[in-house]
């Protein structure tokens, strides 16, 4: 397997595909494998649902035993997929642990284009969310996708896996383009009092707020040219809006923690009703800037 | 070359009359209605020939674009032109090649959009379009939008302003977690002519301020961007069919010059 390096630059995805496929679970020289039946593998799929299906396995006594959650999308077209991802789980990753992503060209899981492995990583801290999206060097033409968890033999271990994400991004260089990151938590409750003058608390949504500027983006990134139907932000904006789930990386910062510190899954959030705005400048020279609200 | 131009009154929105003539088509006249003309769909045979008959009332016409044509299937790829006529099976009056393009990735893609000058782009008055597709893949095609009108080319600053804005319901559920639910989503375009002198803001009716000042709030004008990179010039321009913000504020510059802020709002 290929060990995946964290990048650098900043990456928008969008267009989750992981919704409308068929999701299944595989094993190999495990003694058993399956999900919860009231935590069932296809909350992975609903934004709502997701961090709620919990899987339980023991590994048989011999080999390289594994489990695999598989994803096959809807038709043989193949999907463009750049960045992919299991948000908010807790598979420990660290150590020996692993987590290895395999695609593949068809449907039917058949030629594996390739695969990449995340593990050895320090453990998360808890105000961070455990999302772990992986930006793939290169965008891939892809029928399905293998998330694959390897277990020691006879180890056995219940883990939450949390949303699982497969898409295209727009990525956007290291250090160049991105500027005015700025990372806000946003709590929404309110500290009330009765007439009693006593003090209550009613809990409102806690929200991470990421916004970024982007200077210098090329025409292909800010607008697109079709010639090479690389993802671009008028698109994103145009065909996703503010209804859609997108993640969004303002730095990667080619490390596991500076993904972990920055990384978002949410929202678009408009300004007033303007999803965003592309300007143009002297020549080709585009800039835009983006807000992202997750909420927990 | 392409350059930045203004298309005024749409020929294709008015029309009467739609008819394939050969291929395959599914709702050919919602071309002539900006909320359906995503919905205008052509299914192409490996290298076969589409072909249709669009006739409308006589009007002026020089310029024609094709915006927003999306592929709809993974590799395909279409050319499309269009010719003019007198009258429905009438004198050609002149051609204009619009949009050639193969090989486009995936179904996301980018649309595109080509405009190209009818004959020598001297106005004619035309009564009938046929507009005619020859696949150079497989695939199903949105035509996405056809505009025939007086067009000019313009100067525009270097600079603009695109924006998408969308106007979203925004609920709260149970859980106070936001609930949004997609609304109606337009591009908006903000720039300035510039190169212009007062020789623009004449009575005449031509004119191009009066031009912009007719349109109103409806006919929509196509205003189509040149932009900056190489590229195939079929790929490049980005195109803006929609309404001009009024009013229409003419700034005096130095040196007799004018220029004119311009914002179009187009619904997606």
């Amino acid at each position: 397997v290929t060990a995946y390096a964290f990048p650098t630059g900043a990456f928008l995805a969008f267009g989750n595909k992981i919704p409308g496929a068929t999701m299944t679970l595989s094993s190999s020289g495990m003694s058993s494998a399956s999900f919860a039946s009231t935590l069932p593998i296809s909350n992975v799929q609903a934004a709502p649902l997701a961090r709620v299906a919990r899987l339980s396995a023991t590994a048989g006594a011999a080999g390289s035993p594994y489990v695999q959650i598989r994803a096959a999308f809807a038709s043989t077209a193949a999907h463009k997929i750049r960045a992919v991802g299991i948000l908010g789980h807790n598979i420990p990753l660290s150590g020996a642990d692993a987590l290895t992503v395999r695609l593949f060209a068809t449907n039917a899981f058949g030629i594996e284009q390739a695969n990449y492995q995340v593990g050895g990583i320090a453990a998360p801290e808890p105000v961070f969310a455990n999302h772990l999206v992986l930006l793939l060097p290169s965008t891939y033409q892809t029928g399905s996708i293998a998330f694959e968890i390897p277990f020691a033999p006879s180890a056995s271990a219940t883990y939450d896996i949390g949303g699982l994400w497969a898409s295209d991004a727009i990525v956007v260089d290291a250090g160049a383009d991105a500027r005015s990151v700025a990372l806000s938590e946003v709590d929404a409750s309110a500290d009330l009092r009765s007439i009693g003058e006593q003090s209550y608390t009613r809990h409102g949504g806690k929200l991470r707020v990421v916004s970024a500027a982007f200077s210098q983006l090329t025409e292909e990134q800010a607008v697109g040219t079709p010639s090479s139907g690389l993802a671009n932000f008028l698109s994103v904006a145009s065909e996703h809006g503010t209804t859609s789930e997108v993640i969004f990386c303002p730095t990667v910062g080619g490390s596991v923690d500076a993904m972990r510190r920055t990384l978002v899954h949410g929202l678009l959030t408009p300004t007033g009703d303007r999803v965003l705005a592309i300007r143009k400048g002297k020549g080709a020279n585009y800039s835009t800037a983006i807000t992202v609200t997750e909420e927990r | 070359m392409m350059q930045n131009a203004l298309i005024f009154g749409d020929a294709i929105a008015a029309a009467t009359n739609f008819v394939v003539t050969a291929g395959t088509c599914a709702n050919l006249s919602n071309l002539a209605d900006r909320r359906l003309a995503q919905a205008a769909d052509i299914t192409m045979s490996g290298s076969g020939t589409f072909s249709a008959r669009i006739d409308f009332p006589p009007m002026l016409v020089n310029y024609a674009a094709a915006l927003d044509i999306r592929n709809k299937q993974v590799g395909s790829g279409i050319s499309i032109s269009l010719s003019f006529y007198d009258a429905p099976g009438g004198t050609l009056l002149g051609s204009s090649s619009l949009a050639s393009y193969s090989g486009l990735p995936t179904t996301s893609a980018t649309p595109f959009t080509s405009f190209d000058d009818i004959g020598d782009g001297t106005p004619v008055t035309a009564g009938s379009v046929t507009i005619t597709a020859f696949g150079l893949n497989s695939g199903s095609y949105s035509i996405g939008r056809l505009f025939a009108g007086i067009g000019e080319t313009i100067e525009i600053a270097e600079g603009w302003e695109l924006a998408v804005r969308e106007r979203a319901t925004v609920q709260r559920n149970r859980g106070a977690q936001t609930v949004r639910r997609a609304g109606r989503r337009f591009r908006e375009i903000s720039t300035e002519i510039v190169g212009l002198d007062w020789s623009t803001f004449s009575p005449a009716g031509a004119s191009l301020h009066s031009r912009l000042t007719d349109a109103g709030v409806d006919p929509e004008v196509a205003l189509i961007l040149r932009m900056e990179t190489a590229g195939p010039p079929v790929s490049k321009p980005i195109p803006v069919a929609g309404i001009v913000k009024q009013p229409i504020s003419p700034r005096p510059l130095a040196d007799g010059f004018v220029s004119l802020p311009l914002t179009i709002t187009e619904s997606l």
